[in-house]
C-alpha cells in the first residue's frame, strides 16, 4: 500500500515535506506557474512578464528569497505584482513545504 | 561414646579452587550487570546531545536551559499511553536543533505547536512503542510482537483520522482524497462504515428497467460495467453467465412506469443541430461525462445510444422526477420539439452503432427464471443500492468495518501476494482484487486504480477499534437538512438548485457558490438575468449552470426570495456613496496589486478569476468589500489573496470595481454568455 | 591495671558482637558443635554429619538446590511486587516498565522466570532421585507424601504466575490449563470458575492469580518445606543409613546402661526404625561446620552463577498484550503442562483427568504398598529392579509426550517436524 502511494505521489523521489508542498502548489500555484514550475501554466500565456521556469532558475536555491516571494507576493522583491502575497492565506507550515517542494524542482528526475 | 575424628580441619583443595573460581564468576557477571545498567542506549544519546548543545547554543542559553538528565516520559492515562521517546529525542521542541542529526533534531513543520507533546504524546500520531527506551525495542522499525510499529510518514494521515472525523481535515491531502472517494464510491452502502452514517448511496431506480434499456446492452453492463462506462461506480460483480441471464429477465421484466406518451412526436423531424445546441446550452457536461471530459455527478453520456431506449428518453428529460425522485437531475422547462431534438441528437451522437432499429420490449414471462434473477438480486444486495420496491431491504451486505484498521492480520487472507502481513495492506489487497484473495468474495471488483485504493485505506485505516474520550474527537455536526417549502421550494425542487449549490452545507459542492448569503452578494436584478440566462462567470471553470428555459416568473420569484431571505447583516446597509477620487484610487490599487494577473478586465487579463467589467451590475458593494478584505473567511482555500487592505483600500477599490459596467465606465461587453 | 584505649574499644566491640553471634567464628571442636545450634538459621543443620552424604553423587544435591531456588524466586519476586501491577492492561505496561525503565528489571524479571522453570525441573529431579534411592520407604513414607503435595504446589505457583504478565502467551496458556481442568466429572465446571472467578478470564482471574502466586500457594509451600526438612533431620538421610553396620542386639540388652533414645539427625545408624545415638560410628561422622556448609556455600553460588549467566543471556518471552478475540494457533499449555496437553488431545477425559488424578493417587500411596526394606540408599538397588524399571518407564513417558507437546505439535495440534 505504501508502495503505491510513494509511486504516484514520488515518481519524482520527493521527501514528506516536499510531497505535501507539490499538493499545495498543484493548488494554489499550478494555474500561473504550470505543475513543475516550469511556467506552463494555463493562465502562463496571460501574464506579462510570464512565470520564471524554476526547474532551471537559481533563485529557488534560496528559500529566504523564496519564503518571502510567497508570502508577500512578487512585489516585495522590486518584481512585478503578478505573484499573489499568500501570508495571510497560508500557515507556516504550509509555507514551508510549498519551499520545500519549489526548491526540489530543479532536481534532476531519475 | 566416642569421639568425633575429623577428616581434616579444613575442606580439600579442589572445594577452595572450586570456591574461588565461582566468586570471581559471579564477580564479574554481577560487575558486568552494574556497568550494562550505566551504558544504556538512551543514556549515551543524551551524553550526545549535551555535547551537541555546547556546539547550537551560546553560553547565555546554555545557561537557561535546563539540564536534561535521566528518563523523560509523558504520561497520558486517558489515551491509556506512556511515551518516552524524549529520552533520546531531547530537541524536539526546541528550534536550535533544526539542522542537527537525528535523534536530536526539531520536530518538522509546525505540528508540535497544534499538537503539543504534552497532551498529544508521540505515539498518538506515530505509533511505534512508547514505553520502549531503546531504538530497537521502539519499533522505529517493523518489531516482532509489536502490533503498531511506526508509521512511515506517507501513511500517517491515517492518525490524523482517527481524531479529526471531518471528511476533509485541513493538512491531511491524502486521507480527504480517501474519504471523499469513499463517499463517491458508495461503500457505505454495502459496509457500516464509522463516520459514513446518515449518507446516503442510489444507483439509478430499476423499476422501469423493461422501458428503459436495451437488453443486449443490459448483459454486457451486467458483465462488466467498465465496458461501457470507464468511471462507473459500479463494480464488476463476477457473475456466471446464468446468473447474467437470470438476473436480466428478473430486470427487465420491472415495468412500473411507462414512459409519458410521445406518439405526438414526429421523430423524422427531429433536427440533431438543434439538439446539439441545446445539449450546449443546457451544459449538460456540468454533470454528465462525454469521452472522458465533464462531470461525474450523472453517469457518463459517451455511449448511451447503446444503453438507452428512445421513448424512456424523451420521458425522462421531460420529467426526470416523476421516473426518479430522488435524483438530482433537474427539470427543464422545455417543448416536446425541443426534447424530440435533444433524443435525437444523445441517440445519434453518443452511440457506438450509429441509429439501430430498436427492439420492442420483449414481454418476460418464465417466471422461475425471473424468480432465479429475484434471488441473484437479494444475494448480491443490490437492493442496498438500487431501491426495487417488493424488495426488502435487508441490511447491509457486506461486514461492518467499525475497527478494521485493528483486525487481526494474521487471520486475513493474503492470497499469493507477498507482503507484510498487516490490516492495511489487507485493506489495500481486498479494494484492488477482492476475489483474489484465497477467502470466496462477493465483493465487486471496482478497478480502482492503485493510487486511489491507498488513500482510501489510509481513510479506512483510521477507523481504530477502541474509543477516544470525547475531549479528544473532533467531528462537525452534519448539516441540517434544508428543505424549503412554499413556491419557492417547489421551484428549488424541480430546479434542483441543491444539487449543486449548498445552504448550511447541505446540498451539493459543484458550484463553488454557496446560497447562505447570496442575497447580500448579488444585485437582485442580476440574479433574474442570470438564471434566465447564465454566463460564463470564470472561463477556465467546465461546470455550469445549465440553461434552464426558465420562465421569467419563476426568475423573478427566486430573485425576490433570495434576495429578501439569503443575507448577511455585515454587509447590508454599506455605505456605497463613493466618491470618484475614491474611483481613482482604487483603479490605482488595482493596477498596483496585480489583479490583472488573474481576473479579465476589457480585453486584458487573466482567466484564474471571474471576469470583472460587469461588476457593477452583478455585485453588490458589501460583499466586494468583505471579500476583499477577508476572502478566506468566505471561501477557505480560495485563489484570492488575502491582501491584508486597510478598510480605506477596501473602500477604494470597491468604489472601483462597483463603477464597472455601469454608465459605460469600462469597455466591456454585456454580461452574456461567453 | 587500667587498659589503653585500644584495648578498650577492642574488648567493647568484642561485648557487642558476643550479644549478636554468641559464638564467634568457631575454632574448637566444642564450638563447632555449638554453633550449630546457637542460631535460628544453622540449627537447621545437625552438629555432625556422615561424611558419606558429603559426595555430590549421594544427593546431587537436588532438594538443596530447589530450596535456594525458591529462595531466589522469593526475593525476585518480592522485587518485582514494586512494580507489577495485577489489573489488566497495566499488568502487561508494567511489564514493559520493567524491561525497559526499572534498573536491572530485565534482569529480575528473566532470573525470577528461569529459576521458576529450572526449580519444576529440580523439584522433578529430586523425586526421581529420591525414588531411585528408594528413600520413600519407611520411615520416610510420609516425608515423600508431602514431597509429592510440594511438586504439585510448585506446579501450581508456576502455573499461577504464568498468567500475570498478561500476554497473548500467558492468556491462552491459563485457558488452556483452566479447560482441561473443566474436563473432571461432576467438578470439572465449578472447579474452572472457581480458578477464574467467573466464565471467563479477566481482571478477577489475574488478581486471584496473582494472590495465589504471592501470598497463599507460598505460604502454604514454606509450611510444607519446613515439615519436609524437619523430617529429613529426623529421619535422617537415606544414603548415610547404608553404610552403617547392623548395631549389637547385645548393647540393648545390657540393661546396665539402657540404650538412649535420643537421635541425630543424618545419622541414621541402624536399620532399626529408630536411630540410637549410641549406634553410631565416630569414624564416620565429620562436623557439619564447616564441611557441610561449605559445601552447601558452593552449590548455592553455582546456582546463583548460573542464573545469572542464563538470566543475561535468554530473554523471558513476552508477546503482544492477551486479547480474547485473538487466539494463537496452537494455543500451548505452560510446558510442563504439554505432556498433558498432548494426552488431552487423545481423550479428553482419560487424558486429562483419569491419567493424572491415578498417577498422583500412585504416587501418594506408593510407599504404603512398597513395603519391603530393601534397596534404601543405594543408587539403582538390584533388588528393586522392577519398581525401578516401571518408574524409568513412567518418567521416559512423560518427558516424551512433554518434548511432543512442545516441539512437534503445531497448529491445530497436528503433527509437525520442528526443523520445518
Amino acid at each position: 500500500m505504501l508502495d503505491a502511494i510513494r509511486a504516484e505521489e514520488r515518481g519524482g523521489d520527493l521527501s514528506y515535506t516536499e510531497s505535501q508542498g507539490k499538493i499545495l502548489f498543484a493548488h494554489y500555484c499550478a494555474t500561473c506557474h504550470g505543475d513543475e514550475g516550469r511556467g506552463d501554466g494555463q493562465n502562463a500565456s496571460n501574464l506579462n512578464p510570464p512565470p520564471p521556469d524554476m526547474s532551471v532558475s537559481k533563485n529557488t536555491r534560496d528559500s529566504a528569497l523564496l519564503r518571502k516571494v510567497i508570502a508577500e507576493g512578487s512585489a516585495a522583491i522590486g518584481r512585478s505584482p503578478q505573484s499573489p502575497p499568500w501570508g495571510r492565506s497560508l500557515s507556516r507550515q504550509q509555507i514551508d513545504y510549498l519551499v520545500a517542494y519549489c526548491q526540489s524542482l530543479d532536481r534532476k528526475r531519475p | 561414646m566416642g569421639v568425633a575424628v575429623e577428616l581434616k580441619s579444613t575442606a580439600p583443595v579442589r572445594l577452595h579452587v572450586a570456591f574461588a573460581c565461582l566468586g570471581l564468576a559471579f564477580l564479574i557477571i554481577f560487575s558486568w550487570v552494574l556497568f550494562h545498567e550505566e551504558t544504556a542506549e538512551w543514556r549515551t544519546t543524551q551524553a550526545q546531545f549535551a555535547r551537541l548543545e555546547g556546539t547550537v547554543k551560546n553560553p547565555h542559553q546554555l545557561a537557561e536551559s535546563a539540564r536534561v538528565g535521566g528518563l523523560r516520559q509523558i504520561w497520558l492515562p486517558e489515551l491509556g499511553r506512556v511515551d518516552r521517546c524524549g529520552t533520546c529525542h531531547l530537541g524536539i521542541d526546541d528550534p536550535a536543533f533544526a539542522t542537527a542529526p537525528q535523534p536530536h533534531r526539531t520536530h518538522s513543520g509546525a505540528w508540535l505547536t497544534t499538537h503539543p507533546p504534552d497532551r498529544f504524546g508521540c505515539t498518538a500520531c506515530h505509533d511505534g512503542e512508547g514505553q520502549a527506551t531503546d531504538y530497537r525495542n521502539a519499533a522505529h522499525q517493523p518489531q516482532p510482537f509489536v502490533t503498531r510499529p511506526m508509521r512511515p510518514l506517507e501513511t500517517i494521515e491515517a492518525n490524523c483520522g482517527t481524531c479529526h472525523r471531518s471528511i476533509d481535515p485541513l493538512d491531511a491531502p491524502r486521507l480527504a482524497e480517501g474519504r471523499r472517494l469513499i463517499i463517491e464510491s458508495g461503500c457505505f452502502s454495502c459496509h457500516d462504515i464509522p463516520g459514513f452514517e446518515g449518507l446516503t448511496f442510489r444507483g439509478p431506480a430499476l423499476d422501469s428497467l423493461g422501458y428503459k434499456v436495451l437488453p443486449d446492452w443490459l448483459a454486457s453492463w451486467l458483465e462488466d460495467p467498465k465496458s461501457y462506462l470507464e468511471q462507473s461506480k459500479m463494480g464488476n460483480f463476477r457473475l456466471s453467465a446464468d446468473e447474467i441471464a437470470s438476473l436480466q429477465g428478473f430486470l427487465l421484466s420491472q415495468r412500473a412506469q411507462v414512459p409519458l406518451d410521445s406518439t405526438g412526436v414526429d421523430w423524422k423531424r427531429a433536427d440533431t443541430r438543434n439538439g446539439r445546441a441545446l445539449f450546449g446550452e443546457m451544459r449538460c457536461v456540468s454533470c454528465h461525462a462525454v469521452n472522458g471530459r465533464g462531470g461525474t455527478m450523472g453517469p457518463e453520456l459517451t455511449r448511451i445510444g447503446d444503453k438507452i431506449r428512445r421513448n424512456w428518453l424523451f420521458s425522462y428529460l421531460k420529467d426526470p422526477h416523476r421516473v426518479q425522485p430522488d435524483t438530482p437531475m433537474l427539470q427543464y422547462r422545455l417543448n416536446d420539439e425541443e426534447l424530440r431534438d435533444l433524443t435525437a441528437f444523445l441517440l445519434e451522437e453518443y452511440s457506438s452503432a450509429g441509429a439501430v432499429a430498436e427492439p420492442p420490449p420483449a414481454a418476460y414471462q418464465d417466471a422461475r427464471a425471473i424468480a432465479a434473477g429475484r434471488a441473484v438480486f437479494e444475494r448480491r444486495g443490490c437492493i442496498s443500492c438500487h431501491r426495487l420496491p417488493g424488495i426488502e431491504d435487508s441490511g447491509r451486505v457486506g461486514p461492518s468495518l467499525a475497527g478494521v484498521a485493528d483486525r487481526d492480520p494474521d487471520e486475513l487472507p493474503y492470497g499469493s501476494e507477498i507482503v507484510r502481513h498487516t490490516a492495511e495492506n489487507y485493506i489495500f489487497l481486498k479494494l484492488l482484487m477482492p476475489d483474489a484473495l484465497g477467502l470466496p468474495s462477493s465483493m465487486p471488483t471496482f478497478g480502482f486504480t492503485p493510487a486511489d485504493a491507498a488513500r482510501m485505506t489510509l481513510a479506512l485505516a483510521s477507523l481504530r477499534k477502541a474509543d477516544l474520550p470525547a475531549s479528544y474527537v473532533l467531528k462537525p455536526p452534519p448539516p441540517k437538512p434544508y428543505r424549503p417549502a412554499g413556491r419557492f421550494g417547489e421551484l428549488m425542487s424541480r430546479y434542483r438548485c441543491l444539487s449543486c449549490h449548498s445552504v448550511g452545507g447541505f446540498g451539493g459542492d459543484l458550484s463553488t457558490v454557496p446560497l447562505d448569503r447570496i442575497g447580500s452578494q448579488l444585485i437582485r436584478d442580476y440574479i433574474v438575468t442570470y438564471l434566465l440566462n447564465p454566463g460564463a462567470v470564470r472561463v477556465s471553470v467546465e461546470a455550469r449552470m445549465p440553461v434552464f428555459h426558465m420562465q421569467p416568473d419563476e426568475a423573478n420569484a427566486f430573485a425576490d426570495y433570495l434576495s429578501t431571505v439569503f443575507l448577511d447583516d455585515s454587509m447590508e446597509g454599506y455605505d456605497a456613496s463613493f466618491t470618484a477620487a475614491d474611483a481613482r484610487r482604487g483603479q490605482e490599487l488595482y493596477l498596483q496589486l496585480g489583479c490583472a494577473a488573474c481576473h479579465q478586465l476589457g480585453t486584458t487579463g487573466g482567466y484564474v478569476g471571474p471576469e470583472l467589467s460587469t461588476t457593477g451590475t452583478r455585485l453588490k458593494p458589501g460583499w466586494i468589500a468583505a471579500w476583499l478584505t477577508t476572502p478566506s473567511v468566505y471561501r477557505p482555500g480560495t485563489l484570492q489573496p488575502d491582501y491584508g487592505l486597510s478598510s480605506a483600500d477596501a473602500r477604494a477599490l470597491t468604489a472601483y470595481l462597483s463603477g464597472l459596467g455601469r454608465s459605460g465606465q469600462a469597455t466591456a461587453s454585456a454580461g452574456g454568455a461567453r | 591495671m587500667s587498659q589503653t584505649l585500644g584495648q578498650r574499644t577492642a574488648s567493647w566491640l568484642n561485648a557487642v558482637g558476643r550479644s549478636v553471634w554468641r559464638i564467634g567464628w568457631p575454632v574448637t571442636d566444642k564450638d563447632r558443635a555449638a554453633v550449630m545450634i546457637s542460631s535460628i538459621f544453622l540449627h537447621i543443620h545437625p552438629a555432625r554429619v556422615s561424611r558419606h552424604v558429603l559426595r555430590p553423587s549421594a544427593t546431587l544435591a537436588l532438594g538443596l538446590i530447589s530450596g535456594i531456588l525458591f529462595v531466589v524466586l522469593s526475593v525476585t519476586g518480592l522485587a518485582l511486587m514494586l512494580y507489577y501491577v495485577p489489573y489488566p492492561p497495566e499488568a502487561y505496561r508494567s511489564m514493559k516498565d520493567l524491561q525497559f525503565v526499572v534498573t536491572f528489571g530485565v534482569v529480575l524479571r528473566n532470573m525470577h522466570r528461569w529459576s521458576a522453570h529450572g526449580m519444576v525441573v529440580v523439584v522433578f529431579l529430586h523425586m526421581c532421585r529420591v525414588f531411585w534411592t528408594g528413600s520413600y520407604k519407611a520411615p520416610r513414607e510420609f516425608n515423600w507424601v508431602v514431597g509429592v503435595m510440594l511438586l504439585l504446589l510448585t506446579l501450581a505457583l508456576s502455573f499461577t504466575g504464568y498468567l500475570l504478565p498478561w500476554d497473548q502467551l500467558a492468556y491462552w496458556a491459563i485457558t488452556v490449563g483452566t479447560n482441561i481442568a473443566a474436563y473432571a466429572p461432576l467438578v470439572g465446571d465449578r472447579l474452572k470458575f472457581l480458578m477464574l472467578g467467573g466464565h471467563f478470564i479477566g481482571p478477577m482471574t489475574l488478581l486471584r492469580f496473582y494472590v495465589l502466586h504471592c501470598v497463599m500457594l507460598p505460604l502454604l509451600m514454606l509450611i510444607l518445606v519446613s515439615l519436609h526438612v524437619w523430617r529429613v533431620r529426623k529421619d535422617g538421610l537415606s544414603g548415610a543409613e547404608v553404610h552403617r553396620a547392623p548395631a549389637e542386639p547385645a548393647e540393648e540388652a545390657a540393661g546396665l546402661f539402657p540404650a538412649s533414645t535420643k537421635t541425630h539427625g543424618l545419622m541414621a545408624l541402624s536399620r532399626r526404625p529408630r536411630a540410637s545415638v549410641e549406634a553410631r560410628d565416630p569414624n564416620d561422622e565429620v562436623f557439619a561446620w564447616p564441611h557441610l556448609l561449605f559445601r552447601e556455600l558452593l552449590v548455592a553460588l553455582a546456582v546463583v552463577v548460573v542464573l545469572h549467566v542464563v538470566s543475561l543471556v535468554f530473554m523471558a518471552p513476552l508477546e503482544e498484550m492477551a486479547d480474547p478475540t485473538r487466539t494463537p494457533n496452537p494455543a500451548k499449555a505452560p510446558w510442563y503442562f504439554l505432556g498433558l496437553q498432548e494426552l488431552v488431545h487423545y481423550s479428553a477425559l482419560v487424558g486429562g483427568v483419569v491419567v493424572p488424578t491415578l498417577i498422583v493417587a500412585a504416587l501418594v500411596s506408593l510407599p504404603y504398598f512398597d513395603r519391603r526394606r530393601a534397596g534404601i540408599g543405594r543408587w539403582f538397588a538390584p533388588e528393586r529392579r522392577i519398581a525401578n524399571t516401571i518408574f524409568t518407564v513412567l518418567v521416559i513417558i512423560s518427558v516424551g509426550l512433554t518434548i511432543i507437546g512442545t516441539l512437534f505439535r503445531g497448529p491445530n495440534w497436528a503433527w509437525v517436524w520442528p526443523w520445518n
